[in-house]
């Protein structure tokens, strides 16, 4: 009689070692080249900024917080952060809102019709942010926009009395939403479709509505896809930089060179030349981000399996 | 033996003064090879530059204007190529590049001969000079004039004005019947509006080091910012931009009899863009205000060129740095007015000779308003334009006053100024 496999997790015999050893050695083999990229285009510039940061870059000597003092000193540096933080908030709700719900309702309806819709949402994610600045441009103006008739209804016949009625955060996060919604309907609608059929028919053969099935079985079950929906597009979102930095493009009025923060980074770096300012507030930048992050997995115990 | 010695020993002495000659000569005429920096525009003197120096190869490399800063300050930062000659197409680069952060430019104070600084046209190089020193020359002029359409103000029944209280009258004359006179948004156009009445918005203190003077909220800025609100208010400067499809429209269908603009404004944006029909264009030199004795006016561009200190051919980068500045054979294919006065002259023969404009006198308008060229349009760390824009354009455009916004301005331009480690008067 073959040896069973051993009762506990433990390996007791040899080839069983090897096999997992010969195991773990080929995930590693394919995970190396994305290591590899992680470690020299995400990690290494965080440690190579968080050092720089400390030093005096033209002449190369500690100088312990004076960066950081700058960048805090510097009088633009609450009004960036004000405008990140609105847009933020308004971009992330927007999201949160509106990628579930229309997850939730494509998850609804017939199979076929949904993927046709999802692709339609995710066309606009498939088109580079520089380049939907530009397009964003030409479709907020009142003069040329194909959609001339919506935006003289809210009063407005100018770029200028757009920009000004709703204000540049608002208008930032239109772009951003529509930019990014559609690759998040398509990770959402992953997680709506991996759910268990069982729970759903149950609730169906109970009587429940399809609405009272998305908010109250799907929506609690996919909170986890959702929260970190809300956790990257948090941390993608204080670092916005394309859009206020290309909407000079409209017409010099409109130039907003030290909206965001990345902004103010860089133009430290490539403007004043000061690479030490531009690492300080990049490190503040990161820590935010990862502290927040850090919270809110805490918080949700997000990786405790229930 | 002796006599042998001493036959062999001059020819090896004559053999050796004939190599050491030769190596002399062929260290004289040792190949130099210069990274250049440019803008497709300037490609083609480069060019000439090269063809016409056997010994010097310029390797010329084109570079977005709007990337050079950032470019330089990475080269220096990171240790890679970094160019022996560049040209700025923004003035405000010269100052940016000569930071204790950004060591670039190669200081000219004293290397360029006096009769040749003597060539350019009063306050031509004003932006190139930082703290006294003389970082760059100035490749192009770009002083704001008066541009109209001769049949369009006779038709109209209207003098050209000289004055700006004439300005102001013809736009409350023609405002009110949809005609526009310019932007009231645009940034350059608004500074110049502003300084012309001697508003200083931030003019570099004289003999002191790294020092402006900010004020705009002085009776003068307020003179101008309200001449500016009650033509805003008439229709005659419009809260869109010259370069905006709803002036773009106005000044096609012949509702802009008049702009002020700097003198490429002709050739660049009137011509092409806002088609006026050819010999219809003239030109008048800048305005004055009741009581100023002559006219002071603002520029909207102009570029430069300057070189690296640090440099392993400092005499040839100042070679082609002068050269390209006032060679007078090139400069006559300048795109733009040259700021050196003998190449302007002969650059201005085409302009005479061209049919498009209504008559012969342009080019004599824009020499002669040369000498309008306010000294205060110097190289800044400062974004002048951006602030304008966050502040007047902003007011301007969401339908408030510029006055009012003037105190702001002064906020934003200290401010500024204090980040970038001015001291403010």
């Amino acid at each position: 009689m073959p040896q069973p496999a051993s009762p506990d997790n433990r390996l007791r015999t040899k080839s069983e070692r090897q096999i997992k050893r010969r195991e773990t050695g080929a995930a590693y083999l394919f995970l190396a080249p994305y290591l590899t990229l992680l470690c020299m285009f995400g990690v290494f510039p965080v440690f190579y900024a968080f050092g720089l940061s400390f030093f005096d870059t033209i002449e190369g000597v500690f100088w312990g917080v004076t960066n950081y003092t700058t960048v805090l000193g510097d009088f633009r540096l609450p009004r960036s952060a004000g405008n990140v933080l609105l847009f933020t908030a308004q971009w992330v709700t927007m999201t949160i809102i509106g990628v579930s719900v229309l997850s939730l309702m494509l998850d609804a309806i017939p199979r076929r019709l949904a993927t046709t819709l999802r692709t339609i949402f995710f066309l606009p994610g498939a088109v580079i942010s520089s380049a939907l600045v530009v397009l964003w441009l030409f479709v907020l103006d009142p003069t040329v926009s194909p959609f001339r008739p919506i935006l003289h209804l809210a009063g407005w016949d100018t770029l200028q009395s757009l920009v000004v009625g709703l204000g540049y955060a608002t208008v930032f996060a239109i772009m951003s939403y529509f930019a990014t919604s559609g690759g998040w309907i398509v990770v959402i609608g992953g997680a709506l479709s991996s759910l268990p059929t069982e729970v759903i028919e149950a609730a169906r053969v109970d009587g429940a509505k399809p609405y009272q099935i998305a908010l109250r079985i799907k929506l609690p079950m996919i909170w986890r896809s959702i929260v970190l929906m809300g956790i990257l597009s948090f941390a993608a979102g204080i670092q916005i930089f394309v859009e206020p930095q290309l909407f000079s493009l409209a017409g010099a009025q409109f130039a907003q060179p030290d909206w965001s923060l990345n902004q103010l980074a860089f133009s430290y770096a490539f403007q004043m030349g000061d690479f030490g300012a531009s690492a300080a507030l990049s490190t503040m930048l990161v820590m935010v981000s990862v502290t927040i992050a850090l919270v809110i997995i805490f918080v949700t115990k997000f990786y405790k399996m229930d | 033996m002796k006599t042998y010695k001493s036959r062999t020993g001059k020819r090896v002495l004559a053999a050796a003064a004939m190599l050491s000659s030769f190596a002399a000569a062929a260290l004289a005429a040792d190949p130099v090879t210069l990274t250049v920096w440019s803008d497709t525009a300037r490609l083609s003197l480069f060019a000439a530059y090269d063809d016409q120096h056997e010994t010097i190869t310029l390797n010329v490399v084109t570079v977005d204007p709007k990337d050079l800063l950032a470019k330089i300050q990475l080269g220096l930062q990171s240790g890679a190529e970094v160019p022996d000659v560049i040209f700025m197409s923004d003035i405000g680069y010269t100052s940016q590049l000569a930071t204790r952060g950004s060591n670039y430019l190669m200081d000219l104070t004293g290397k360029v001969p006096d009769a040749k600084l003597a060539e350019f046209y009063p306050n031509a190089n004003s932006p190139c000079y930082v703290n006294g020193k003389l970082l760059c020359l100035r490749n192009d002029l770009a002083h704001m004039i008066v541009w109209y359409d001769e049949p369009l103000m006779k038709e109209l029944g209207q003098t050209v004005p000289k004055t700006w209280e004439e300005f102001a009258a013809l736009g409350a004359a023609l405002g009110p019947k949809g005609y526009a006179l310019g932007s009231a948004v645009e940034p350059y156009p608004l500074i110049s509006y502003l300084v012309s009445s001697g508003c200083e918005l931030a003019i570099p203190v004289e003999g002191a080091t790294d020092t402006l003077k900010i004020n705009a909220t002085s009776d003068a800025c307020v003179k101008a910012a309200t001449m500016v609100d009650t033509m805003v208010a008439n229709g005659s400067l419009t809260k869109t931009g010259p370069f905006d499809p709803p002036f773009v429209a106005l000044a096609k269908s012949g509702k802009v009899p008049l702009i002020i603009g700097p003198t490429w404004f002709g050739e660049y944006v009137i011509k092409p863009t806002y088609e006026f029909k050819p010999g219809t264009l003239a030109a008048s030199v800048p305005l004055v205000w009741d009581g100023q004795a002559q006219p002071v006016t603002w520029s909207w561009g102009g570029g430069t060129y300057g070189g690296y200190n640090k440099t392993a051919h400092p005499d040839e980068v100042l070679d082609l740095i002068v050269w390209a500045a006032t060679d007078v054979s090139v400069q006559t294919n300048a795109v733009t007015m040259p700021a050196h006065a003998p190449s302007a002259l002969a650059w201005g023969a085409k302009l005479k000779a061209d049919a498009y404009y209504a008559n012969a006198e342009v080019f004599d308008v824009e020499v002669a308003s040369a000498a309008f060229s306010h000294p205060g349009y110097v190289s800044l760390r400062i974004d002048l334009s951006a602030a304008i824009a966050k502040t007047l354009s902003a007011a301007i455009s969401g339908g408030g006053k510029a006055v009012d916004a003037l105190p702001a301005l002064q906020t934003e331009l200290t401010n500024l100024a204090q980040l970038n480690k001015y001291q403010v008067q």
